[in-house]
């Protein structure tokens, strides 16, 4: 089952990547990544309502200028700090709302917090890269990280 | 990569199969242009890339809209139909070559506020694309089939 | 025939891409109107006309399933029609909004050509009404 989320999670990735952002990703292995990340950007939501858990996505800087030039349409070089911080917010969200689609159908109903961005990336990376559960990807050759944590409400699933 | 203003030309393409297809025309102008891209990202290769720009879709589809005004076209006039971005069942999917031509054609169609009038893009049939200059109309044919977008 | 439009999103930089995705689509839009949550959108409205709302759904203060519930129960705000734009992708959640009577539906990503198809077939529709 876990196996097959993440095989879910990598894909979603990968297309919302390329529909919202232009980015293309490829499946990371551990070696590819880095032990240490010095700049990057944690954002996480909240899920509630038929299952309960939370999404969190850790990108690199240099992603996240690109991916923000990307969305709205302007030069990277142009991209403050707060419009990158929206970026990939709005990324976790529109990859939270695709793979909890793929993962749970279209029946049930999630409430999704609105995305949040956590201090401290470093200690983040660091958990994000030695869990098993975590999906690494390299996105135009840069490193990102996906976790989705979702326990399912059992009176809803049944 | 060709561009033209002759009423009496057609400007036709063959073979897309992972390839990108792009026409760009302004029927007031009267003037129209057509490029076939092979790979997505010239950085791959920037040697052959400044040889030959038209071989990348990001380097290419600059030159073309370059070539078009210059040639009179004007951007907000501008006419785009797409064809290609596919699979070909050779390709068994090696590198997503096509999906990723056509991703990078959006990125350059949304940073210039340009969008897609017309297209046939994805699946597996290999394709070849016409433009009329009399009129801009642009077909598509395969397998027999011919198809106007 | 001139459109005033209100962008209901969180994200400040997706109401600009929203904006620009109106601006490709060619519509006689005089102004867009930005609220960051349904509370601010309804702030907007009080005393403000538009002629179409796009609307998320998650949001702080207040989402955009709340929104569209308090338009709808307004007599005026009601006749707005309006668009949600958003990721959900709840098949049941949409049918619920279906039923309160948004006029359409875009899921995040969507293309500009998509947007525009969706906007103008929700604009002619009301104007047709």
């Amino acid at each position: 089952m876990q196996h097959d989320q993440s095989e879910i999670i990598e894909q979603v990735a990968t297309e919302v990547l390329e529909q919202l952002a232009f980015m293309f990703a490829d499946p990371a292995t551990p070696d590819e990544l880095p032990e240490t990340i010095t700049e990057a950007y944690v954002a996480q939501i909240g899920i509630r309502g038929a299952a309960t858990g939370k999404l969190t996505v850790v990108a690199g800087h240099e992603i996240c200028a690109e991916l923000t030039a990307n969305i709205t349409g302007e030069e990277a070089d142009e991209v403050s700090i707060e419009s990158a911080v929206m970026a990939i917010g709005e990324l976790t969200n529109v990859l939270c709302g695709q793979m909890l689609t793929q993962i749970a159908g279209t029946d049930p109903v999630f409430d999704l917090e609105p995305p949040a961005i956590l201090d401290h990336p470093q200690d983040h990376w660091g958990a994000l890269v030695n869990d098993p559960n975590a999906v690494a990807l390299l996105v135009d050759d840069c490193p990102m990280v996906v976790l989705l944590e979702l326990k399912m409400d059992s009176a809803q699933a049944a | 990569m060709a561009v033209s203003k002759c009423p009496d030309q057609a400007l036709v393409t063959y073979s897309l199969g992972s390839c990108v297809g792009v026409t760009l025309f302004d029927p007031e102008a009267g003037v129209g242009g057509m490029i076939h891209c092979l790979l997505p990202v010239s950085k791959t290769d920037p040697e052959k890339a400044k040889a030959k720009p038209a071989m990348f879709t990001d380097t290419g589809f600059v030159a073309l809209l370059n070539a078009v005004t210059a040639e009179g076209a004007k951007m907000e006039r501008l006419v785009v139909k797409v064809a290609g971005g596919g699979a070909p069942m050779d390709s068994a999917g090696r590198f997503k070559i096509g999906e990723r031509n056509y991703a990078v054609l959006r990125k350059l169609l949304w940073k210039n506020n340009l969008l897609i009038a017309g297209e046939d893009v994805g699946g597996t049939k290999p394709r070849t694309m016409r433009i009329e200059m009399s009129t801009g109309q642009v077909t598509v044919s395969s397998c027999g089939e011919v198809t106007e977008l | 025939m001139s459109l005033r439009i209100l962008i209901v999103d969180d994200s400040p930089i997706i109401r600009s891409v929203i904006e620009k995705n109106i601006k490709l689509a060619e519509l006689p839009v005089t102004e867009c109107m930005h609220a960051g949550n349904g509370q601010e959108a309804l702030n907007q409205l009080d005393g403000e006309w538009v002629d179409l709302a796009l609307v998320d759904i998650n949001m702080p203060v207040m989402n955009g399933v709340e929104l569209i519930e308090k338009m709808k129960q307004d007599d005026l705000l009601k006749t707005i029609p309006v668009i949600v734009a958003s990721t959900e992708g709840s098949q049941t959640r949409i049918d619920a909004l279906k039923e309160l009577g948004i006029a359409g539906y875009l899921r995040k990503p969507f293309t500009p050509e998509q947007f525009k198809e969706q906007i103008t077939q929700v604009l002619e529709l009301n104007d047709a009404a």
